[in-house]
């Protein structure tokens, strides 16, 4: 069936189409293109010609000319543009016509490097040329790498890679870094907040250690939709960059929809879970032969959903797709979304980037994925050059979702979020320092992208990090300072699952932070749809043992987490209150877990979990109400309230900060340890902070009010996951006390703020 | 008083008389390097071995272990301030030992000034000059090419080396069964017999180098110029010691310790020295799996050097499994004769079982299927 047809079906389907609050049509268009230029190489022009390509897109072209004039430059255009010919060209055109030059590419994952090595490697053969390209990773082998570090043209490599393995050991790379005229840096969206920032000092060595060899690269960067792409690109690259955004590919017509599960009960203000309804709308696209993706917000549920599409759709082949997979299984799902073996993926925002699956037919997001830029990454999965694409987005309960729900043109008009990134952030620049500092002796009065770099370096040398002789800082530490500094999260140690149902085998792995949720003694863990449940995990040597088994339950574990206050400063704050930022400290503890029967997502019981606490120190900024606004208010309006009001600022302050809703926590506490006021904190979700609710201060009085209209629109009587949260977890009257509450607050921060 | 008791007390006076070592240049501020040196006569012996190795002993350490002749031979090593490769690394110390007219004779370099290590590299390498072969312990993976990154930054040349013999793998192929570890530490003590008092430990030697760099007193560095002078000096003496056993590998009781020393040999490209070493350790009782794993390690290096004739010695002066297939694949790939392969593999199924390899019964079938096929088989 076509997209066009099954459009049809779904709307003569009263059940469905009465529950869909927005449908909007996208339309397609005409290609925008320039004939070959006189610049490009003549076996270059003829491999494309070769390849039925005589015309180059406008961005294309203009990519092409940028580049080879010595510009930097970062190409902002959607999914399947052709984004990759616009690197791809200038950097093989001045190889052809000079040999010695050398190229590093970054991706954001091996995953995308492997990809984008196969495409970048049959555009080379074609040229008749003696031209290295190579992938360097954790995979590749020692005798091999000897080979990349002298052939490699073109290095294809990851952040991590480029951190820990290349930077380091720079001599071994003197060949290339002596001629390193391009950084390629892809999906450049994708290093924001904390990867961002550690990204940006990444790059702040990189640019060091190709000066120390006098090489000053041009770098070519290429960007999803986003508001400030070359503001991003000069933060992180510290070059001035030209942006490219006249999009010149064709694209097809898009259906986007958004569909609300319905109420079922209007008391508890429960609509039909999302999971389920976009399992039954998947598996009615995949048996009609839809080729299909799912997006789900979860690791979790991406299993569930896989299991239940997997049942659902007979002999048509699904699959899930996340991080923690093993990257043979990974190159698998990929090769047969491109051959059409596999009629449906259920994906993380793992499939978000550009690895290459093909176009599909139809796209399902299963909640709000957090960002604009997100939602049309996700959306453009679907779509092939010409016909029609289907993008359908599931509103789950959070308040985020039925905000987008009921307002479906923040999406269409709004402008996409802003990349936001600290490089200063003084935890991940001084981390960052030390592997500088390693790399290459630091002069004094050196800027490693920061005036204070003089401070920190002598701090780093009261520490005996540093020696200083004369006016020069040298490493004088025994450690290899990259070693211990991860740039995905806190901790780069991770737990790996050992299946034991059939001799020992290693099935997939999880960052060490999440596994006291995800595989603690008797959770259930489920991968490819397949359910285990753990015998053991072993803390201290990181292994999960796991067997399978055959269940009709998942489990979910509970967080409970605890705050003190290290170190405080007062910000300005509505009278009546206290505002403060500071650093806190986070000890995260995992109790106990339930158990969910499958479909019916009901409680059957409930385990202890015995696992140590895990400890963070980071930035936060929390408000305190005064004795006089709590006994004004009284104190059951107060307890009740600070839950509707926390649970309503988790997610309108991401919308503020525009970060990823993960990158920030929000907890509230009716007698707060430091100073027995009742108190809600908002930290960031990262070993030291990041900035983001440090910025809070200047923009509570727009949240609050934001906050009390999400509040004024949720239809539901007394409170809903939509609003100040579900029924069961909040006291009767908990809308009205949260009303209050906000309203006080809003008013008093109206009459003036205080200092 | 026994000839051994004698040769030990001359040994004892040696070194005693030895304990002035002298000190050419004496460290003064401002200058990048010191440099210390240390002189031992031919009599001088570390462990239970001597420190030179005598002319006869030359030609057999090229035969075992390709070691070029002594006389252009650098011993390497070096103290850092780090266990990682990588530029953060800095080479502070190098020991370098040379064969002298008059014995052997030790020179180290110290970086005195970490802002001036250009003139220590420079230094470092005048000391190499004129050297053709490396000989250092984990040098290939450590030693080297840490020396390598320091000299890329500071732009200056490589120095060429025809040959680097690392001793860690001599230690690994003849030890390997005999020790936990063949640490130099391990080597010293159990192979060579040295003892050392007082040695510091080597996680505690960064710091000292740069304590030394803020205070400028060289005397607090003396346990380790010690430590890396003795380092220098097991080199040598365990190099000698390799000479002696080649020499003389009637004297070696341990039949892992034989089989290793003849396979280092057919390694080395000297397989009929070294193969009457392994079929004497064989005979003294090498455990399973060693004996299966060497036999066919050594199988396939007499092939690949094209060596049948050497090869088929060995596989018929042992009856085991492997020497029988290895047969068996001979007479049927190389000789096309299939009759005498069939006989080799049921032979090995006689003697020892249609289970010890699960290639037996397959290889049967097909051998019996080529015969019945009989004469027109084998064209090529």
């Amino acid at each position: 069936m076509t997209v066009d047809a099954i459009l049809e079906l779904l709307k003569s389907d009263k059940s469905f189409w009465n529950n869909v609050t927005h449908h909007c049509v996208i339309p397609g268009q005409a290609a925008v293109s320039e004939p070959l230029g006189t610049r490009m190489h003549p076996s270059l022009a003829g491999v494309l010609k070769k390849r039925g390509i005589d015309r180059l897109y406008i961005h294309q072209q203009e990519a092409f000319d940028l580049a080879e004039s010595g510009h930097n430059l970062v190409v902002v255009t959607p999914t399947a543009s052709g984004k990759t010919l616009c690197y791809n060209l200038p950097v093989l055109n001045r190889i052809l016509h000079d040999p010695r030059t050398r190229a590093l590419y970054i991706f954001p994952t091996k995953a995308l490097a492997y990809d984008q090595y196969s495409e970048l490697q049959e555009l080379v053969d074609g040229l008749n040329a003696q031209i290295g390209v190579f992938t360097y990773d954790g995979d590749t082998s020692p005798e091999v790498r000897k080979k990349v570090r002298q052939a490699g043209h073109i290095v294809l490599t990851n952040p991590d890679m480029l951190h820990q393995a290349i930077l380091p050991h720079h001599t071994k790379w003197m060949k290339l870094f002596e001629n390193l005229q391009f950084v390629v840096l892809d999906e450049l969206h994708s290093y924001r907040g904390v990867f961002g920032s550690h990204m940006a000092n990444v790059l702040r060595r990189l640019n060091r250690v190709a000066a120390f060899y006098g090489s000053h690269p041009v770098y070519l960067c290429s960007s999803a939709t986003i508001r400030n792409p070359g503001e991003l690109a000069s933060m992180l690259t510290q070059k001035q960059i030209r942006v490219i955004d006249r999009n010149g590919a064709p694209s097809s017509t898009r259906h986007f929809l958004i569909y609300n599960p319905p109420v079922i009960s209007p008391q508890l203000g429960i609509r039909k879970s999302a999971i389920l309804e976009a399992s039954r709308l998947a598996s009615r696209l995949i048996s009609h032969d839809i080729q299909t993706i799912v997006f789900a917000r979860s690791r979790v549920s991406v299993e569930i959903l896989t299991t239940y599409l997997q049942n659902a759709s007979g002999t048509r082949l699904v699959k899930g797709y996340r991080g923690g997979y093993l990257p043979r299984e990974r190159r698998e799902i990929e090769s047969g979304l491109r051959s059409g073996k596999i009629m449906g993926v259920v994906s993380t925002n793992a499939l978000e980037l550009g690895v290459d699956i093909g176009g599909l037919d139809a796209s399902v997001l299963v909640g709000y994925p957090g960002t604009i830029a997100s939602t049309w990454q996700q959306a453009g999965r679907a779509g092939r050059r010409t016909g029609t694409a289907l993008t359908i987005m599931i509103a789950t309960s959070s308040p985020l979702d039925q905000f987008i729900a009921a307002n479906p043109e923040y999406l269409f008009s709004a402008s996409p979020e802003m990349g936001l990134i600290n490089p200063d952030n003084l935890y991940i620049l001084s981390s960052h320092l030390k592997c500088a500092a390693f790399e290459l002796p630091f002069r004094r009065g050196e800027n490693f992208g920061v005036e204070t770099t003089d401070a920190i370096l002598s701090f780093l040398e009261e520490q005996g990090m540093l020696h200083l002789a004369g006016d020069t800082y040298h490493w004088a530490d025994q450690s290899f300072p990259a070693e211990s500094i991860s740039l995905r999260s806190a901790s780069r140690e991770n737990v790996v699952i050992i299946d034991r149902t059939a001799g020992a085998r290693v099935i997939g792995e999880v960052d060490l932070f999440s596994a006291p949720m995800l595989v603690h003694t008797d959770a259930i863990y489920i991968h490819q749809g397949r359910q285990y449940h753990v015998d053991y995990l072993d803390y201290a040597e990181k292994k999960a043992y796991v067997t399978a088994v055959d269940v009709d339950y998942y489990t979910d574990a509970s967080l409970s987490v605890d705050l003190s206050v290290l170190e405080e400063e007062q910000a300005p704050s509505p009278p009546g209150t206290y505002a403060s930022t500071g650093e806190l400290k986070v000890t995260a503890l995992v109790t106990m877990f339930k158990k969910i029967k499958m479909y019916t997502h009901e409680n059957i019981g409930s385990g202890p979990v015995h696992l140590p606490e895990q400890e963070m120190h980071t930035e936060g900024f929390w408000l305190s109400l005064d004795e006089r606004t709590l006994e004004s208010i009284g104190i059951s309006s107060v307890q009740t309230g600070l839950l509707g009001i926390s649970h309503l600022l988790s997610n309108v302050a991401t919308v503020y900060l525009m970060c990823d809703p993960k990158d920030i926590s929000v907890v509230a506490q009716v007698k707060a340890r430091h100073n027995g006021l009742p108190t809600i904190f908002v930290y960031d979700n990262y070993p030291g902070g990041v900035g983001f609710s440090k910025r809070l201060p200047a923009m509570l009085t727009d949240i609050l009010a934001d906050c009390m209209s999400l509040l004024a629109a949720c239809p539901c009587p007394d409170g809903c996951p939509g609003c100040v949260g579900p029924l069961t977890q909040v006291e009767t009257g908990a809308k009205a006390h949260t009303r209050k509450l906000l309203l006080t607050l809003i008013s008093q921060a109206q009459g003036g703020v205080s200092h | 008083m026994s000839q051994d008791k004698l040769e030990r007390l001359r040994r004892i006076l040696s070194e005693a008389k030895e304990a002035r070592s002298e000190k050419v240049k004496a460290p003064s501020p401002g200058q990048s390097q010191c440099v210390f040196v240390h002189r031992f006569p031919r009599s001088r012996f570390y462990g239970n071995y001597p420190l030179t190795i005598p002319d006869r002993a030359a030609e057999l350490l090229n035969a075992f272990f390709r070691c070029p002749p002594p006389s252009q031979l650098a011993f390497l090593d070096l103290e850092t301030t780090g266990l990682s490769a990588g530029t953060g690394n800095y080479v502070f110390l190098a020991g370098i030992g040379r064969y002298v007219p008059e014995g052997f004779a030790i020179t180290q370099v110290l970086l005195s000034d970490v802002s001036n290590e250009r003139h220590f590299l420079q230094e470092l390498l005048s000391l190499l000059a004129g050297a053709d072969g490396l000989v250092t312990y984990n040098g290939r993976v450590f030693d080297w090419p840490l020396l390598e990154t320091r000299l890329r930054l500071n732009r200056m040349p490589e120095p060429e080396m025809s040959f680097h013999v690392d001793l860690l793998y001599p230690a690994r192929r003849l030890f390997s069964g005999s020790f936990r570890s063949c640490s130099l530490q391990h080597i010293e003590y159990y192979v060579l017999n040295a003892m050392r008092e007082d040695d510091i430990p080597s996680h505690l030697i960064p710091a000292m180098f740069w304590q030394y760099q803020r205070t400028r007193d060289v005397a607090a560095l003396a346990p380790v110029l010690e430590h890396n002078k003795r380092d220098v000096l097991a080199l040598a003496s365990f190099l000698s010691a390799l000479a002696c056993m080649a020499e003389n590998p009637q004297a070696i009781t341990q039949a892992s310790v034989l089989l290793g020393l003849g396979r280092a040999a057919c390694d080395s490209g000297n397989p009929e020295r070294g193969l009457p070493l392994v079929s004497q350790a064989i005979e003294k009782g090498i455990p399973e799996p060693h004996l299966s794993r060497a036999l066919r390690h050594l199988s396939r290096s007499l092939k690949r050097a094209g060596l049948f004739h050497l090869a088929l010695q060995l596989w018929e002066s042992h009856v085991h499994p492997v020497c029988l297939i290895e047969m068996a694949k001979y007479f049927e790939h190389t000789l096309c004769d299939i009759e005498s392969a069939l006989y080799c593999t049921e032979l090995c199924i006689r003697c020892f079982g249609k289970d010890v390899d699960g290639t037996l019964t397959r290889r049967r079938l097909r051998l019996l299927k080529k015969l019945a096929r009989s004469s027109q088989l084998c064209s090529s």
